[in-house]
């Protein structure tokens, strides 16, 4: 996924380069053909293969736009940083409760792009029993193995497969399908001594 | 969102920004500027400006691999954790260098494939121990001719070139006395990097609660063909592939500095002393261990975590979950393992000599010697105790 990320962010860069540069030279003969590409449906594919033959004729004011309005909708986050409802620590993880004592757990956006492009998650294992500020697992990124602590106690119910084949989602959605793993809590007390949105959020702005 | 690539540049420049502000060109008083040009020239001003640490120095005088990664485990367990709210103004934080030199070995990152890494029969065949670290990144090897520094400090004074931007600022004038006119500098991989891009040093990283450490090592003059050779996973003629989850190293093209280990590790002390005491303070702190010299309350800790690193179970065993394919001569695939937590949970294959012992494989560990003797055919044998 970063690697597809890469290759957008690099040929649209081009592209802008290039629109600057070659402003002069466009023809109008050209704009008809490059409209009908840019109406077909837009799959991954055919948005990178009508960017790089854009490379060689010169690229129109209006395929600009398009190239970096479907890589906002591609790689963008909708998530809020710092959402209303959950709850946080200050090791940068947040808590969601789902049916009662079920709690889902996952990093904040916060610590998702301070750690980088995440590359690895060393997920727990399911069924395991945990106790509040153990580590759980591991973020890997930019070279960096950072440990991941349970805000709560209680049994690993289950974990996020997803994350075994796109680490990055972990920065692309950190409180969507970025999630790490669920919780079935022991003693729902524990949730007390954790912060609010706004709490975190003071607490980020302090540090 | 900015790629990988420009995210790092950016950290690269802010932090040689940052640290241009702190050490050198503007001193942040309200005096006016030719009178603080002035004082910067006079005294050493600039030793009133640097953070200062209580600095620990450790040198390993010990040249096994698992010791040393051990006793690094160790005194990072031993490392104070630093609450924003804890720090006082008074009282300095802890910083703690330790350096060392081990025998060959391989080391690979915590979420590495070693398969996939490195030919573990060879290595297996030369002798050369493959060790799984606990911070991420790629993998290396280290022989006598490689030093290797770890730094650790707390997280809010987390920072991932600081201390290469030290190194290369001390090494440079020692450097620069040789015929070869050799610069090193920090590139946006956090590697050290000679004047032709060649690689002298990489970096690995662990982040816990309230610590850090940064550790890296340093070609000084190591056997850089033996490394070439080890590294380079020749998948059996390219009829092997690993496909599964974890790091991937990034190869670099490498360089020896060809300074000696001693002087290596004078410059460094020298570097770190000057840049985090302060000039007073002569009671620098070394202290020389090895396996002899480690106390009776160190030596079950460390001892310990040597055993984990030994073990089966965590070199190889805690692979992510992949499947490891090999083809025929023809390219046509020929069997599939696939391998979760070190034991083979499934297999795939149309030959005979696999489908019919499938049951007796599943469910093994999955080592070539035991895969081997599971199967009749030869020349299958052989393959398998090559590759696995």
């Amino acid at each position: 996924m970063s690697s597809h990320k890469n290759i957008l962010t690099a040929t649209t860069r081009l592209a802008a380069v290039r629109s600057r540069s070659s402003a002069a030279t466009r023809s109008a003969a050209r704009v008809p053909l490059l409209h009908s590409r840019l109406y077909s449906k837009p799959t991954p594919k055919t948005v990178l293969w009508q960017r790089s033959t854009v490379r060689q004729t010169a690229p129109t004011s209006s395929l600009l736009s398009v190239s970096v309005t479907c890589r906002r909708n591609y790689v963008s986050s909708k998530d809020e940083e710092t959402p209303e409802g959950l709850r946080y620590t200050e090791e940068h993880e947040w808590l969601a409760l789902e049916d009662g004592n079920l709690a889902v757990i996952g990093i904040t956006a916060y610590a998702s792009k301070a750690l980088g492009d995440v590359v690895y998650v060393e997920l727990p294992t399911v069924g395991a029993s945990v106790v509040a500020g153990e580590p759980i697992g591991a973020v890997e990124s930019v070279k960096s193995a950072s440990d991941i602590y349970s805000p709560v106690s209680g049994e690993i119910i289950e974990v996020n497969e997803q994350l075994d084949k796109k680490p990055g989602l972990v920065n692309a959605e950190p409180y969507r399908r970025g999630w790490i793993c669920k919780i079935l809590i022991k003693d729902t007390n524990e949730l007390e001594s954790m912060m609010d949105n706004n709490g975190y959020e003071t607490f980020i702005a302090s540090s | 969102m900015k790629s990988l690539g420009a995210r790092h540049a950016l950290a690269s420049y802010r932090a040689s920004v940052l640290h241009l502000f702190r050490h050198g060109s503007t001193i942040g008083t309200t005096s006016p500027s030719t009178f603080s040009v002035r004082r910067q020239l006079i005294s050493s001003t600039l030793s009133k400006r640097k953070k200062l640490y209580d600095l620990e120095i450790y040198v390993s005088q010990s040249p096994s691999p698992y010791f040393n990664l051990s006793f690094e485990d160790y005194l990072f367990k031993q490392f104070p954790v630093y609450r924003s709210e804890s720090t006082s103004s008074t009282e300095l934080a802890k910083k703690v260098l330790l350096l060392y030199t081990n025998h060959r070995s391989v080391i690979i990152g915590r979420n590495q494939n070693p398969w996939r890494e490195t030919n573990v029969q060879s290595l297996r065949a030369n002798n050369i121990p493959i060790i799984r670290r606990k911070s991420g990144g790629g993998t290396v090897f280290h022989d006598e001719g490689n030093a290797n520094y770890s730094v650790m400090m707390p997280s809010n004074a987390f920072d991932r070139d600081e201390h290469a931007l030290l190194l290369c600022r001390a090494l440079n004038p020692v450097l620069s006395q040789r015929r070869e006119q050799t610069v090193l500098s920090v590139n946006e991989r956090h590697d050290i990097v000679d004047q032709d891009a060649r690689k002298v040093s990489g970096s690995a990283y662990k982040l816990q609660r309230g610590k850090a450490y940064h550790h890296g090592t340093m070609l000084l003059n190591s056997e850089l063909e033996v490394l070439s050779k080890l590294l380079h996973h020749s998948p059996d003629g390219g009829l092997e592939e690993v496909d599964g989850p974890g790091v991937q190293s990034v190869r670099s093209p490498v360089s020896n500095i060809g300074i000696s280990n001693a002087k290596f590790t004078d410059v460094v002390i020298h570097a770190f002393e000057e840049a985090y005491t302060s000039v007073s303070n002569n009671t620098l702190k070394i202290r020389y261990v090895d396996e002899g010299s480690i106390t009776k309350e160190e030596a079950p800790e460390i001892n310990k975590r040597i055993e984990e690193l030994q073990s089966w179970e965590w070199t190889f065993g805690s692979t992510p979950k992949f499947v490891h394919r090999f083809s025929m001569a023809d390219s046509t695939p020929a069997v599939s393992f696939t391998v979760e937590g070190g034991i083979i949970t499934d297999l795939e294959s149309d030959l005979p000599e696999f489908a019919e012992n499938k049951d007796t494989i599943v469910g093994i560990p999955y080592r070539g010697a035991e895969v081997a003797s599971r199967i009749g055919c030869k020349l299958w044998k052989q393959r398998l105790l090559r590759s696995i």
